[in-house]
């Protein structure tokens, strides 16, 4: 059953087996498992319960209910970096591209020299991936979803000799409606939304939504649960307090928010690392404007990704979106933004990817915020204007006549001379437009009290009870997009405690 | 009242026909998939599904709708622009910390004085003609100081998407998502049904790119 706001006057204190705090790639993993094993599990999610048959192309609508502070979220540093993340049942996966790349067998190796555990590594992950990637259908897509803004990227990279690689999304029956970001409208994503969280709730598990955990409950030394304000969806005042009494709770509030709730109580003493390690895999958008109508608007957002020089930590990908979305982030307004708008059908979006070489951190700010820091560093900034020289490349030999770059100074060219001159203009960071979606590894996994903040079981070292299931738990960034691999760890949380069912059940 | 979790969530859950690793899954049957589509159409403004707009003083609101006018493009008509906008933006505002929203209300106020500590006019951006309003805009959008162009993203963010969500601006840059949507919809329950796609069900390449 789901519970929601009218629902804790009547009733506001619940215990349970497994107290999953968040329903996305982590908790929607974690929960759905350990709900078919037999516990009694809840899920608490901040945000609503917005089921498919609610979703509709319109951002004014969407971005409020689906997307965390309506998308006003910014990680602080040079250059400032916005970010999205989900606050609906399901998370971010209601929201994100559906990408299912595993952890490439590289980074893999590194987990597992860094943890010293063969868990960590490609064989230990493998399983893992494998279950995961049949319950979300991850798969190629059907040959009526590809548009030609995928065909395009496809096609250019390869008359450039360049690598492509064919996505596999979690889907069934993606038919490209291409709305990937304000919910899937046909319910092809299989976002937790509708693989995980269905499982969990036939399984007997609950779902107290539009409810904030703001403490856990610690007695002995151990956490026994956690303690929250719902919130009404129509004011979004706190209302009441909604206590849920666990034998292990769980926190999958993603890289910014688990930090954010963890440090409260003074956690990741032992090694210092709790919120540190932030890694968010900073994007820059190109826009390449098309003599002709692309409609790229039609068709699956990231058919493929352009591997080339993936060694060099870039990646590049199209990835279109709504009409409002392109407008907010094209440093033009009045009948210039029109005119350029009035191309929308001529355009197709495409972003360049940089993994992380450094590191930022998340901190508790005032009035229930988290700070995220992250500054990118002089090596990643020249990586960008690599990655959009290249990319720039790539539309002009597919025939685009302008491109809109991600320098707010200068943010037009119709030539590659004209990307050349400006890229050489670009010494400061500052006039770098970034984004992100991707944000990891603030509750690092390892194997020492000494170098992360939870045990390989996802359980934290100085809090027996408290276990962590989301992307904070990656000690790297991972240079592609982190849902399975988000999904893979939840399964591996989700194991260790079925193993431990008797003591986890003894407990508290 | 307690809600049980809509049957649509659940025949959204539709299995691959591959095998899974493990038999984790409960298959639903597809002829009942239909309901777990989108409805597509806008929310009414009324119930529960989308917050109320934040409070803002007349003045408040008089100070954002002259930045709204000096933003939106001229070329749309779309006379309530500026009291729609307004209105989605309070919504938003509703949504986000109190911080930030707070933000926004000195951004509005700021961007209001922008004339004069420009030292462009004595007036405020209300009280500017709109092409005036405009030059206030080109010169706060070529500043260096990091503040200003936070203050400049954020609010020309918010309007511009906003305005180009609405149906008269769609129409005027030829974006019509529904009937498309709409068509993927029924794509989708016939390939779940088994029935393969058609050759019309393609996207039709453009010239230059192959299928």
């Amino acid at each position: 059953m789901i519970l929601r706001y009218e629902d804790y006057d009547r009733q506001s204190v619940f215990t349970t087996d497994i107290l999953v705090i968040g329903t996305g790639a982590g908790g929607g993993a974690v929960g759905a498992e350990l709900a078919a094993d037999g516990f009694d599990v809840t899920f608490v999610e901040e945000g609503s319960y917005h089921p498919t048959s609610t979703f509709n192309p319109y951002a004014t609508e969407s971005v409020p209910r689906l997307y965390r502070d309506s998308g006003a979220t910014v990680i602080m540093g040079t250059p400032q970096i916005p970010f999205v993340e989900g606050r609906t049942v399901g998370g971010t996966t209601v929201i994100n591209g559906g990408m299912t790349y595993r952890t490439p067998d590289d980074v893999l190796d590194t987990w597992q020299d860094l943890t010293g555990s063969p868990e960590m590594g490609v064989e230990g992950m493998t399983p893992l991936f494998e279950r995961v990637e049949g319950i979300v259908h991850a798969k190629h897509q059907h040959e009526a979803s590809v548009g030609n803004d995928s065909r395009i990227m496809a096609q250019g990279a390869e008359r450039l000799g360049w690598k492509v690689e064919i996505n596999k999304r979690n889907q069934e029956s993606c038919t490209g409606a291409n709305l990937c970001v304000f919910g899937c409208p046909t319910g092809a994503k299989q976002s937790t939304l509708v693989s995980y969280m269905p499982r969990a709730m036939k399984s007997g598990a609950r779902c107290l939504t539009e409810v904030r955990i703001h403490k856990l409950l610690i007695r002995g030394g151990r956490c026994v649960g956690a303690v929250g304000r719902a919130i009404d969806p129509i004011t979004r005042r706190r209302g009441p307090r909604v206590v849920i009494k666990a034998k292990a709770t769980i926190v999958c509030g993603g890289a910014i928010q688990t930090p954010y709730l963890l440090k409260r109580h003074r956690l990741g003493k032992p090694s210092g690392q709790l919120g540190r390690n932030f890694l968010c895999h900073p994007n820059a958008k190109l826009i390449g404007f098309y003599p002709g109508r692309v409609n790229a608007w039609q068709g699956v957002s990231q058919y493929s990704q352009v591997r080339e020089f993936h060694d060099e930590g870039l990646l590049f990908a199209e990835n279109f979106i709504p009409p409002s979305a392109m407008a907010a982030n094209l440093p033009v307004f009045g009948d210039r933004a029109l005119e350029l708008l009035k191309r929308y059908d001529n355009a197709v979006v495409s972003g360049v990817l940089v993994e992380d070489s450094t590191t930022g951190t998340v901190s508790r700010g005032p009035f229930g915020m988290a700070i995220a820091r992250y500054d990118i560093t002089h090596q990643d900034h020249s990586r960008f204007l690599k990655g959009v020289e290249l990319l720039s490349t790539l539309h002009f030999e597919m025939g685009a006549d302008s491109v809109a770059l991600p320098f707010h100074d200068q943010p037009f060219a119709s030539s590659m001379d004209e990307v050349r001159r400006i890229i050489a203009t670009q010494t400061s960071r500052h006039t770098l437009e970034l984004f992100t979606v991707h944000l990891m590894g603030t509750a690092r996994m390892g194997a020492t009290p000494e170098s992360s903040v939870v045990d390989l079981g996802g359980q934290l070292w100085d809090l027996p009870g408290a276990y962590v299931a989301d992307a904070s738990l990656f000690p790297t960034a991972i240079g592609v997009n982190p849902q399975i691999t988000i999904m893979a760890l939840a399964t591996r949380v989700a194991a260790r405690l079925i193993e431990a069912r008797g003591s986890v059940l003894a407990a508290a | 009242m307690t809600q049980a979790i809509e049957p649509h969530v659940l025949v959204d859950a539709i299995p691959s026909r591959d095998h899974l690793p493990e038999p984790v899954g409960r298959y639903i049957a597809p002829e009942t998939f239909g309901k777990g589509t989108a409805g597509l159409e806008r929310h009414p403004d009324v119930g529960r599904s989308l917050a109320r707009p934040v409070a803002m003083s007349p003045s408040g609101r008089r100070a954002f709708h002259g930045i709204i006018r000096a933003l939106v493009p001229t070329g749309v008509d779309m006379p309530d622009a500026p009291q729609r906008i307004e209105r989605h933006v309070r919504r938003m505002m509703r949504y986000m910390p109190i911080l930030v929203a707070f933000g926004l209300r000195l951004c509005i106020f700021a961007i209001d004085q922008a004339p004069r500590w420009l030292g462009m006019s004595t007036r405020r951006l209300r009280g500017l003609p709109v092409e005036r309003a405009r030059e206030v805009f080109e010169r706060l959008s070529h500043s260096r100081i990091v503040l200003v162009q936070t203050m400049l993203y954020a609010i020309r963010g918010l309007v511009m998407s906003t305005f180009f969500d609405q149906d008269e601006a769609h129409e005027a840059i030829g974006y019509a998502p529904v009937p498309f949507l709409r068509g993927r919809q029924t794509l989708r329950h016939r390939l779940i049904e088994g029935a393969g796609a058609a050759d019309a069900d393609l996207i039709p390449a453009i010239p230059g790119v192959r299928p």
